[in-house]
């Protein structure tokens, strides 16, 4: 089903492993002057991932193109930069997702049941416009479209049919990028247990490439002071509408406090805000407050809820162009005061 | 425990001594968790393991608990620390209770006190009290026909989307009635049972219908030919499409003033015969309506046809939940399987009774009520001899008191 073309396109897959574990080769015996063009393919794999956040799917050498994936991910897991296995996991992810989508349904399908284990069955069925090849099991969709956030990946607004999700072809592929990027992170992740003499000087030369492009990991830290400009849509409408004396239901209760506790308001200060509402009563404020805090009950510091679960409780509002880019209220504070007091990271390359 | 309590927990321990069928058990009950709430103090005894229903029972003869619950998770350890636990797994769950559900009789049937100043009203609670501004209310709900009758359609809604939408086998499908005021619906599937919280709350979306885009079902308005016409789902087409177009038929059906249509729309609904609008391709056939009143109407049809389930439960992946066969501490009626044959002839206020015999109790406050196709009540402040199924309810819901 797979000829060497493919695994080339797509060194993901479990048959591109099997390919390289049966070469048989040693890192050591890669710095042989035939493979440079591995070791070559493996340092721009990395460097175009993190310049670029794209590596390129032009294939020139197929061997190299297989061989140099592996080494790429060592390299990434003895750099130890979670940043950069991030970025290389995502641009690698999209190449295959750019590779994937030209690709016949007999082949997706195929890749898809075998490398990530999905149940999908074959579909040739149109509903309006649109062409679904592919029916994949209720589990398997959902798995990677609660990372994806267009309003198309909700499953209220999907074709549901006895417990398979229809997708179309550029669907599957899109969510294979999911697969892709998951696996490469997992991948990527392992420590190995020594450095490879050959590999020492690559790994420096990674965490150099990394330097320049990511800039130096700076530890951003949240402003001493709360900053109320810098809070999302969600906590300033809470804020506006207890102050107005509206009534703000349990969850939205619960987003507010934990919010300001972790972004470092103090107990006091949030038990006040709590003031205006119309139930307020002092002492089961402070028990509930402090509760969050993780000074009592079950000693947790409760972290603020995820986006998601915010927009299923109705307590999310008027999302704006920053909301687009993160997942919690707690990130969104994160972003925006770094821009507000001008501390980010610096982006640039020099 | 006050008299009242300890009456209600010699009347659970008579019925748990006399207990002598086999308690039905899910799927793997070894590595549930197990817990109890006590009344005394209402205490909860949790991370407790069984592997065999007779020891369940001798626990539960033993501590004699108001409420009888399990884990819907599977765990290595279910007896560890939750964080030690090591989870495995769990049911998908659905519960659906007349809390959450805006029946109109609730006026009728529930009640509330300030615990300030004693000031009582119908219906649901007010925040604060009406007369001194006190947030400290005691709520008095009760359960009643049209309140379960609505739960059980909800149930049925929600088995159809999950018979036909997630592919659910009927065989890995349990349905419960919880003892009070709804029904519990599990699944058990070694497919969906390792399911995060987000995946099971797409799943719940789902079910609730929230956040749905008719658009993005297709029905738009496309230029054919240099015309302008609305396209959209069809009946019969599988999940949400074809629901929503069967449920844009019911909507129809409906007052149209209700629906936020225009007066010339209601009248072209009253005066049409809507199997006529539904002759194929209808979308555009009808005078008036373009395409921001069919997106308007789908929404209704949508939440006409979605199942009010109680998200926070489905989402819940630690969730202890009711046990079939045991005694709910809020009623004194059982919570029970029910048969998916037997859903539409189940009769909560007639299959759901434990307690036989008769007691005498005082009835302080109670609306009529049927039990066992018998009528009960309205009582006020007076001492009656009821046959225990009813004391027991009474007693459970504290409007009465033992005598004596």
């Amino acid at each position: 089903m797979l000829t060497r073309a493919d695994l080339a396109k797509y060194p993901f897959l479990s048959e591109a492993s099997e390919y390289v574990r049966e070469l048989g080769l040693s890192i050591e015996e890669l710095s042989a002057q035939e493979f440079s063009p591995v070791l070559d393919r493996a340092e721009r794999r990395l460097e175009e991932a993190l310049s670029k956040g794209r590596v390129s799917g032009e294939i020139t050498n197929e061997n190299a193109e297989i061989l140099s994936f592996p080494v790429s991910n060592l390299i990434l897991s003895l750099v130890g930069e979670e940043r950069a296995r991030r970025r290389f996991a995502l641009a690698e992810s999209k190449r295959a997702y750019e590779l994937l989508r030209q690709e016949d349904p007999e082949k997706l399908e195929y890749i898809a049941s075998t490398t990530f284990m999905w149940t999908v069955k074959r579909l040739d069925v149109k509903l309006g416009k649109r062409f679904y090849d592919f029916a994949l099991s209720l589990p398997d969709f959902l798995h990677n479209s609660v990372h994806l956030r267009e309003p198309r990946w909700n499953l209220p607004n999907r074709v549901l049919d006895h417990g398979f999700v229809y997708v179309t072809r550029d669907e599957a592929a899109r969510l294979m990028e999911e697969e892709v990027r998951t696996k490469i992170l997992e991948r990527s992740g392992r420590t190995p247990d020594e450095v490879p003499k050959l590999l020492g000087s690559m790994v420096e030369r990674a965490r150099g490439l990394v330097v320049k492009w990511l800039g130096v990991p700076t530890k951003y830290e949240l402003p001493k002071v709360p900053l109320p400009e810098a809070m999302p849509p969600c906590v300033r409408h809470l804020i506006e509408s207890l102050d107005e004396g509206k009534n703000v239901q349990h969850m939205g209760r619960f987003t507010l406090a934990s919010f300001l506790l972790n972004i470092g308001t103090g107990e006091e200060d949030v038990v006040k805000l709590f003031k205006p509402a119309t139930d307020f009563s002092e002492r089961m404020t402070r028990y509930q407050v402090e509760h969050i805090g993780g000074k009592r009950g079950g000693r947790t510091k409760y972290t603020c809820p995820m986006c998601t679960t915010l927009k299923t409780h109705g307590v999310c509002y008027k999302p704006d162009e920053i909301c687009e880019t993160i997942r919690n209220p707690l990130s969104y504070y994160k972003t925006k005061s770094r821009t507000l007091t001008n501390k980010g990271p610096k982006r640039e390359p020099n | 425990m006050n008299p009242t309590e300890q009456l209600i927990r010699r009347k659970f321990q008579e019925y748990y001594l006399s207990f002598s069928k086999e308690f039905y058990l899910p799927p793997h009950p070894e590595a549930r968790e197990y817990g109890f709430l006590l009344f005394k103090e209402k205490f909860m005894v949790r991370h407790r393991a069984f592997r065999e229903p007779s020891v369940l029972l001798g626990a539960i003869r033993d501590l004699v608990p108001a409420h009888v619950y399990f884990s819907t998770a599977y765990y290595q350890e279910p007896t560890a620390a939750m964080e030690e636990k090591g989870w495995k797994g769990a049911d998908l769950v659905f519960d659906i209770d007349a809390d959450h559900l805006d029946t109109p009789c609730k006026s009728s049937h529930d009640s509330w006190k300030c615990k300030g100043c004693g000031t009582v009203g119908k219906g649901g609670a007010p925040k604060t009290c009406p007369k001194c501004k006190n947030d400290r209310m005691e709520e008095q709900t009760w359960l009643c026909e049209q309140c379960l009758r609505q739960a059980k359609e909800e149930t049925n809604k929600l088995l159809e989307i999950l018979y036909s939408d997630l592919g659910v086998e009927p065989s890995n499908l349990r349905i419960f009635f919880s003892g009070h005021r709804g029904y519990h619906v599990h699944v058990y599937s070694t497919k969906l049972q390792v399911m995060g919280e987000e995946e099971r709350r797409e799943i719940a979306s789902y079910v609730l219908g929230q956040a749905f885009d008719p658009q993005l079902h297709e029905l738009d308005e496309v230029n054919v030919g240099g015309v302008r016409v609305i396209e959209g789902p069809q009946l019969g087409q599988p999940g949400w499409r074809g629901r929503m177009v069967a449920g844009i038929y019911d909507v129809l059906g409906e007052e149209g003033e209700r629906l936020g249509l225009s007066p010339a729309q209601v009248k072209t609904i009253k005066t049409q015969d809507r199997d006529e609008f539904f002759k194929r391709p209808f979308w555009s056939s009808v005078k008036g309506f373009g395409l921001s009143t069919w997106k308007i109407l789908s929404l209704k049809a949508v939440d006409r046809r979605s199942a009010k389930i109680d998200t926070v439960v489905t989402t819940d992946v630690h969730r202890l939940i009711r046990l079939p066969g045991t005694l709910n501490g809020h009623t004194g009626l059982l919570t029970m399987q029910v048969p998916r044959e037997k859903l539409d002839e189940f009769d909560p206020f007639r299959d759901s009774l434990a307690f036989h015999g008769k007691m005498r109790v005082r009835v302080k406050d109670s609306p009529q009520f049927q039990l066992a196709e018998r009528q009960f009540g309205p009582y006020l402040d007076e001492a009656v001899e009821l046959p225990s199924y009813a004391a027991m309810l009474l007693l459970c819901k504290r409007r009465a008191e033992p005598v004596g």
